[in-house]
């Protein structure tokens, strides 16, 4: 009866996700779509090589287009059935994953074939949809397994060395993986797309830890996934991430904390997941693969308002604050913790005043003159008020 | 009868310890050195009697609790319900009724686990307390000692410990508590051993965006749910057979909440009552609600 009730009362959670858009990118250019000279019939998967060169795995049109840095068609390769993901290595080879082929195929950087691994099925070496690809430092080759829900790692030349994860929800285990990227730490990071969330696995294979889950998604927190489908990681170690279903590229810092986010804008098919698959340049640029808009989207990390406004809709920035030091607080989320900390704040010696902005998760000291407080005081008296002061800044001019 | 000492556990629990914010307090902190006042009124009908005695019952009870942050970590905290309890048994044509101070329960709630990003958190807290004999529980009238769910108070010392859990971000808030009271002998009487499980979920209605600076009020769109299990009441070593049972509470509401001060209205309305024997059962109650941080 008592477990009834608690099933009665389970039932009662939900709400939908919502999303507080921040613009984290700016969009700089969109390479395909419409109005453009390139032409793509669902791009899904995106890779850079260090030169800067990009290759896009164009699902429908059964290739793969090597592009420039700056957009220009190079040269198109191969005969799939339908590519979705592409990744190259250090030494110019370039693998790509045939979804429907269940295989992986690798070309020289000028698209000839060199060879290829793969087939239907559930053994070692076989796969059920190959969607994603990332390779380690030693050229090893991780193949986010679809329909088998794990990852398989390969030596470069496609020599089946172990598998990471099996079906689930639980810790190290996967539901329908889409996205690999390794971190600057060299683990491998999982788009683990239908649990709602990224997991990190060390080399081996071990489960370190997840960003999101199926239940966040629920809470209306920004940095809730719903459906990531692709994840790249930058040269300072930001994590960008293609949240698919809420058609949103996110931007997180290495340690996994939400920094913002950007909502692809120009839609012209609202129902379809995208973006799909993303990836980092050597300048700082993140390409994001809007499949449902047959085309590549040309992100700059970094908040730029007007232009940010300009290409997806977005609250307004809040004025430039005016004070002496700027404080970051964690968890602080509603009106009433606002008050503790204010209260805290203002009770330090040398405060003037302590305003919160709760929007922005911050307060601002306004200092008596010729005053100083310490960090180590401001951290104080924000732990007093139960909470972390995770950022404290001069912002005085 | 048996309703009106649920309603009276109730109200004991209607402190800082529960989970969901209008029928209860959630696991966020009290600042160190801050002292929240929350004063409730609650208005309980019981009209819905299955027996041919006829009764009717109705209870308004006014809770004041007191919290006060010890540490950031431990909140101290103290339940002071006032109630006026009337019990028509229109078969007989006979009112019984009581009212004043009921009985005191004292807590301590301690933080257990906190989990801060940008904009969210999520905190556990472990509480134990002590209901106290203060009401009165001998009273009478022209037709005798009053019975036991008219009492203001049950006589005994009852300990109570549960956990409480919150999930907050900008946008809402959930909430999960879980408690177990022990009751104890006083009179030669002793009401059953009470489970509570709530469930509270809070949407922010308005602002739809936090773009301006400062702290703006929040407008929560409020649903909850709450389980109560009793185990049956004893006499002289003697169970009750129509004391005790189930109920499932659901409560809509909405709360305006802002940085000094809360004031909420919620309606808690029976959705399961699986109440042994011929107990009365819960029309409905409404709560109002008003919370002050110094």
């Amino acid at each position: 009866m008592f477990i009834k009730g608690l099933l009665a009362a389970g039932l009662l959670v939900g709400g939908a996700a919502v999303s507080r858009a921040e613009p984290a990118y700016r969009l700089e250019a969109a390479w395909g779509g419409p109005d453009g000279e390139l032409v793509f019939q669902e791009p899904m998967g995106i890779a850079v090589d260090r030169q800067g060169d990009a290759y896009v795995a164009d699902s429908r049109g059964r290739r793969v287009v090597k592009l420039s840095g700056d957009g220009k068609f190079l040269l198109q390769f191969g005969e799939f059935e339908k590519p979705v993901d592409v990744a190259v290595s250090s030494g110019g080879v370039v693998y790509v994953a045939d979804f429907d082929a269940d295989k992986i195929e690798a070309f020289s950087p000028e698209g000839k074939r060199l060879y290829g691994w793969g087939g239907p099925g559930e053994a070692d070496g076989r796969f059920r949809g190959a969607t994603g690809l990332a390779l380690d430092a030693s050229g090893n080759v991780y193949v986010a397994d679809f329909y088998n829900n794990r990852v398989q790692v390969f030596d470069p030349k496609g020599s089946w060395l172990r598998t990471i994860g099996k079906k689930g929800h639980g810790a190290g285990e996967l539901n329908y993986p889409t996205g690999l990227a390794f971190d600057l730490s060299g683990n491998l990071i999982v788009a683990d797309a239908y649990n709602h969330r990224l997991q990190t696995f060390s080399p081996e294979g071990k489960a370190l830890g997840a960003i999101g889950s199926r239940w966040k998604r629920f809470f209306g927190s920004a940095g809730a996934f719903r459906v990531p489908s692709g994840v790249a990681v930058d040269a300072q170690g930001d994590l960008h991430v293609a949240d698919s279903a809420q058609k949103r590229v996110v931007l997180l810092d290495r340690d996994g904390s939400y920094r913002g986010d950007w909502k692809v804008t120009g839609d012209a098919n609202p129902g379809a997941y995208s973006p799909t698959k993303i990836a980092a340049t050597p300048d700082g640029k993140v390409l994001a693969v809007d499949t449902a808009n047959d085309r590549i989207l040309v992100l700059r990390p970094g908040a730029n308002p007007q232009a940010a406004r300009a290409a997806a809709p977005s609250p307004e920035k809040p004025k430039p604050v005016r004070g002496d030091i700027l404080v970051r607080v964690s968890g602080m989320a509603c009106p009433f913790c606002a008050y503790g900390i204010e209260k805290h704040l203002k009770a330090l010696p040398g405060v003037k005043s302590a305003r919160v902005n709760l929007g922005e998760g911050t307060a601002v000291l306004v200092l008596e003159p010729g005053r100083r407080v310490s960090d180590e005081e401001i951290r104080r008296a924000v732990q007093k008020a139960g909470f972390k002061a995770s950022e404290i800044k001069g912002i005085s001019p | 009868m048996k309703a009106a000492r649920i309603l009276g556990v109730m109200l004991i629990l209607a402190g800082p310890l529960h989970a969901a914010p209008i029928s209860f307090n959630t696991a966020l902190p009290v600042h160190e050195g801050g002292l929240l006042f929350r004063g409730q009124a609650i208005w309980m009908r019981m009209h819905d009697d299955s027996s041919p005695l006829g009764r009717e019952m109705d209870v308004v009870a006014v809770p004041s609790v007191l919290v006060y942050g010890a540490t950031s970590k431990l909140a101290l905290m103290g339940v002071f319900p006032y109630m006026d309890k009337r019990l028509n048994i229109r078969s007989m044509g006979a009112i019984r009724e009581a009212s004043g101070l009921g009985d005191i329960m004292t807590l301590a709630r301690q933080e257990v686990f906190a989990r801060n990003r940008a904009g969210r958190t999520a905190r556990g807290a472990l509480f134990a307390g002590v209901k106290w004999p203060t009401g009165r529980s001998k009273e009478s009238d022209a037709l005798g000692p009053l019975p036991k769910t008219v009492q203001l108070g049950s006589g005994s010392y009852d300990p109570i410990v549960g956990t409480v859990w919150t999930l907050q971000s900008l946008s809402g808030q959930l909430d999960a508590d879980l408690s177990y009271q022990r009751n104890t002998w006083a009179n030669d009487f002793k009401f059953g051993d009470v489970i509570t499980q709530d469930l509270s979920f809070q949407y922010r209605l308005w602002p739809r965006t936090l773009a301006d600076e400062g702290v703006p009020g929040y407008l929560y769109g409020v649903l909850e749910a709450g389980n109560v299990y009793r185990a049956k009441d004893e006499a002289g070593g003697i169970k009750d057979a129509d004391s005790g049972g189930y109920q499932l509470f659901l409560t809509p509401g909405v709360q305006w909440v802002t940085k000094r001060a809360v004031v909420e209205a919620a309606a808690r309305l029976p959705a399961v009552q699986e109440l042994n024997g011929q107990a009365l059962k819960t029309d409905y109650q409404l709560i109002g609600s008003v919370r002050l941080w110094f």
